[in-house]
């Protein structure tokens, strides 16, 4: 068949072009180190990359919300287990101001050192975490705990009562896990039930005491050296304590929980990442000799047409 | 309600707790002015409002919906014969109804009667297109629920202002009229619009004055509640029988033996009959035949004069008398700055007087029903008493209420305590006393059963489980927490968002992804594509140069051959002339 002249030069510069523009993605691919550069290179896989990616990114969030959940428990921890010591120091003396070789003025004593330990609790009862919430009042957290009622009227005007409610809140550490991370406060400085006997009927009755109304109580007790009241708040005092451990028990099983969490989704975001490096991250082995594949071809392209090109019959018409 | 049809209706397979007391209180009573039960109105009749249709877009997501006027369509009627609608028995938007007489000849009232009987007691008072009239008189006062729509003209120009249907009586009417037509003025820039037209009552005398003399004429009240009455009877292919005969209303449509040739045969020689029946024949969009009366006529059926019906008439429906349907239509208030409607309910209420009974409306072939509009703050439940046999559906627009938001609004306190004595109770067992913190009022007592699986309370929405039973003297507080800015639930809904399917059923995520992946589709066959009309346009390239195109060594030859055979011609041409030079040389 004729080839015309006009073709012989076409051909060749298609075929250069299409060559510099394969060595040009080429050199992307390996600058970027993706083998996937547009959405277009791969359908199937840019879809897949992209979920990938996002769920990488929701595995981070959890991570973070971990540790977030992780600061806030340490600092409820140290609370109780503070509150737990001043809870034991409040019994020894208890147990030391029951004692009956002792004289009104040294019960006396030991009650204003009573009321000092009963102070350090009602502040730490209302300690605050690192955002300036108070941590044990549930969700009403610009409200201290713990705090005097001031409003006239009520059964329980001018004695400390519990100002927060009970909300649980949770947030979610992993797809399907939350965990709690609040304790109300009435959970931790829990309440006791006292029974009165009613001499006359023999009827019981029973009342609910706040935590610091039963401390107060003892308080008063020991400084007007009323044995059977002492003895009462002693056993008070012991359901006060269990409350108080048990609230830094569960809080105790949390950070396990937490760490556990942690664990887990290092895991998981490891084999996400393997992954998602498989389907997006460029061979450079293969990526470099395909270049240098392309850069033959090329060169080879480009030296034979100078050379056929210079064949023409004018060069040797005079 | 007796002592006998409370103790029937209150036990516990009806939902009632075991131990619960009521307070009368609390009773929605019909007959007394005590309608706001918990803020519900509650309508006893038949009721229609405003109806919404709903609109689409182009891409099928709902828009706006178009409000369309309150439309009450009424059954076929089932009048005994020879009986008429006493006074007192219904009210419509208030109005009492008066009576409307037997027919005299002992038939039975038609629907036309009963639409005529309604039209002409919704008041309608002045006639349009008269000249001067600028003030109208009532007689008797009529209920101001009842007006439709007010024209007049001003200066040449028709104004048409909808009275606002919360107007009590004349003066708040006059008074919102006045503003409406003044408004109407501020908008088209008339002086003095704030101030010119006024809208005064003098007894039952209404009136509209120019302070500055523009011409006022042709004032009119049209009717509200407009009542129409229609009989339609459709017939489709596969029931007629073209071989039988048939008679409308006791006349015979001819042939007189039956047997038309076809549909529309028989159709034609229905309408040849109009004359004589009143009755039309036509064919509906789904091509079933209509056969229709010009008002709501009764329509029979049958084969011959004397109405004995063995083997069927021609269009296959039983040998009975049709009876024909009303329907009470309202049109919508329209704003007359917008043309639009200006939200206001305009609704069709059919209700009873002291003599109605739910059996007057259904022989109007009106159902009768209790329409709570709004929000319902409680448990309902309905009692249907009489005697006969009746059929109850209930039924309700809109979402549920969240109970956990409904609560809110009810803040409540649940106190226990021991069986009071005075109430004939037990003093050992354990009674709990729920309170509406809002109102101070006691809502219910009931006794504790501590030996269930899991003793709890439960009251509305709100259900209490207790670890441990409670005892006399715990008082539980439910309230709605505004303090509790700590909570993070918004929070976590927010974040749940990622998984919920928000377009259409994909989640924002799977929706985005799904738009790469067709990007990249297309795009790959956009470059696939291009790939192959490349070769296409090159081989097409190739052909045409084969044919059209040059080689330049072939121009080459070409060139040198010309030159050559140039260049021998001019040789020739040399030689020729030396040859004649040479022959002139001769002497």
């Amino acid at each position: 068949m004729q080839i015309s002249t006009n073709y012989l030069f076409n051909r060749a510069t298609a075929q250069m072009g299409a060559l510099q523009s394969d060595l040009a993605k080429s050199q992307a691919q390996i600058t970027s180190a993706k083998q996937v550069l547009n959405p277009s290179d791969a359908p199937d896989q840019a879809a897949a990359i992209a979920r990938l990616k996002s769920v990488i990114g929701r595995q981070d969030s959890y991570g973070k919300a971990v540790e977030a959940v992780q600061a806030r428990l340490q600092v409820e921890d140290s609370t109780l287990s503070s509150a737990s010591d001043v809870l034991m120091r409040i019994k020894e003396l208890g147990v030391q101001a029951n004692n009956s070789t002792l004289s009104s003025s040294n019960r006396h004593t030991l009650g204003t050192e009573l009321q000092g330990l009963r102070d350090q609790l009602l502040s730490l009862a209302n300690s605050r975490d690192r955002n300036g919430n108070f941590i044990f009042s549930g969700s009403r957290v610009s409200q201290a705990a713990f705090a005097v009622n001031n409003k006239v009227g009520t059964e329980d005007f001018d004695k400390i009562i519990y100002q927060g409610d009970q909300t649980q809140m949770n947030v979610a550490v992993g797809d399907q896990r939350s965990v709690a991370i609040n304790r109300p406060g009435s959970n931790a400085f829990v309440r006791v039930v006292r029974s009165e006997v009613d001499t006359d009927t023999g009827i019981i009755s029973y009342t609910g005491i706040s935590f610091f109304q039963s401390l107060d109580d003892m308080i008063a007790a020991v400084k007007s050296s009323d044995s059977d009241y002492m003895q009462r708040s002693l056993g008070e005092t012991d359901s006060l304590l269990q409350g108080v451990l048990l609230a830094q028990a569960s809080v105790g099983t949390n950070l396990n929980v937490l760490e556990q969490q942690g664990n887990v989704l290092q895991d998981t975001t490891l084999t996400l990442k393997t992954a998602l490096s498989n389907l997006e991250d460029l061979d450079y082995v293969s990526a470099i000799t395909q270049m240098n594949k392309l850069m033959l071809s090329l060169e080879a392209a480009q030296s034979s047409f100078a050379k056929i090109s210079q064949l023409s019959l004018f060069n040797y018409l005079r | 309600m007796d002592w006998d049809s409370q103790n029937l209706l209150l036990t516990t397979d009806n939902g009632f707790a075991a131990g619960a007391t009521y307070s009368s209180a609390y009773l929605y009573d019909s007959q007394t002015s005590n309608p706001d039960y918990k803020g519900m109105t509650v309508f006893y009749g038949a009721q229609a409002d405003v109806r919404q249709e709903p609109m689409y877009d182009s891409k099928g997501v709902p828009t706006t919906p178009k409000p369309l006027p309150a439309l009450l369509q009424g059954t076929r009627m089932a009048m005994a014969a020879d009986t008429g609608i006493a006074a007192n028995t219904l009210t419509l938007n208030g109005i009492a109804l008066g009576e409307l007489a037997a027919p005299d000849d002992g038939s039975t009232l038609q629907a036309g009667d009963i639409a005529t009987w309604i039209n002409d007691q919704t008041g309608s008072v002045g006639t349009p297109f008269d000249n001067a009239i600028s003030d109208i008189a009532f007689s008797p006062t009529p209920s101001v629920k009842d007006f439709g729509a007010f024209s007049i003209y001003v200066d040449g120009k028709l104004r048409t202002v909808t009275p606002a249907p919360s107007a009590a009586n004349l003066d708040a009417l006059a008074v919102n009229l006045q503003s409406q037509l003044r408004a109407l003025d501020v908008r088209d820039g008339i002086a003095n619009a704030t101030t010119d037209l006024t809208v005064t009552v003098e007894g039952t005398t209404l009136s509209v004055t120019s302070a500055s003399s523009r011409g006022i004429s042709s004032l009119a009240l049209t009717k509200s509640v407009t009542a129409s009455a229609s009989n339609e009877i459709r017939v489709t292919d596969d029931q007629l029988k073209l071989t039988l005969p048939l008679a409308i209303n006791g006349f015979i449509i001819p042939p007189e033996d039956g047997g038309y040739d076809s549909k529309a045969a028989l159709m034609d020689a229905i309408n040849g009959e109009t004359w004589l029946t009143g009755v039309t024949a036509n064919l509906a969009a789904d091509g079933a035949m209509v056969l229709r009366t010009a008002n709501g006529e009764n329509i029979k059926i049958s084969t011959d004069l004397t109405e004995v019906n063995t083997l069927g008439n021609a269009l296959g429906l039983p040998a009975v008398t049709f009876t024909g349907s009303v329907s009470l239509s309202r049109p919508l208030s329209i704003d007359p700055l917008t043309d639009k409607w200006d939200g206001n309910a305009t609704p069709i209420e059919l209700g009873f007087g002291s003599d109605g009974t739910p059996a007057d409306l259904a022989k109007l072939g009106f159902r009768t029903g209790a329409y709570i509009k709004g929000a319902v703050r409680d448990d309902l439940l309905v009692f249907v008493t009489g005697a006969g046999s009746a059929s109850v559906s209930a039924s309700y627009a809109g979402a549920p209420v969240d109970a956990k938001q409904s609560l809110r609004g009810q803040p409540m306190e649940v106190m226990f305590s021991n069986g009071d004595e005075s109430l004939g109770e037990i003093p050992e067992d354990l009674y709990y006393t729920i309170t509406d913190s809002n109102t101070t009022t006691e809502v219910a007592r009931r006794k504790f059963d501590r030996n269930t699986l899991q003793p709890g309370v439960q009251y509305q929405g709100l259900q209490m489980s207790f670890t441990s039973a409670p005892l006399a003297g715990d008082v539980f507080v439910i309230d709605n927490n505004r303090d509790g800015t700590g909570n993070n639930e918004n929070m976590l809904a927010l974040a749940a968002l990622e998984q919920k399917a928000m377009i259409g059923n994909k989640t924002l995520s799977g929706a985005y992804l799904d738009h790469v992946n067709d990007m990249g589709n297309i795009a790959r066959q956009a470059s696939i594509a291009k790939t192959a009309l490349k070769v296409v346009n090159d081989q097409a390239t190739v052909a045409r140069d084969a044919i059209a195109g040059v080689n330049l060594d072939q121009e080459a030859t070409d060139l040198i051959r010309f030159q050559q055979a140039y260049q021998a011609a001019a040789k020739v041409l040399q030689i020729a002339g030396t040859l004649f030079d040479n022959v002139l040389q001769i002497r």
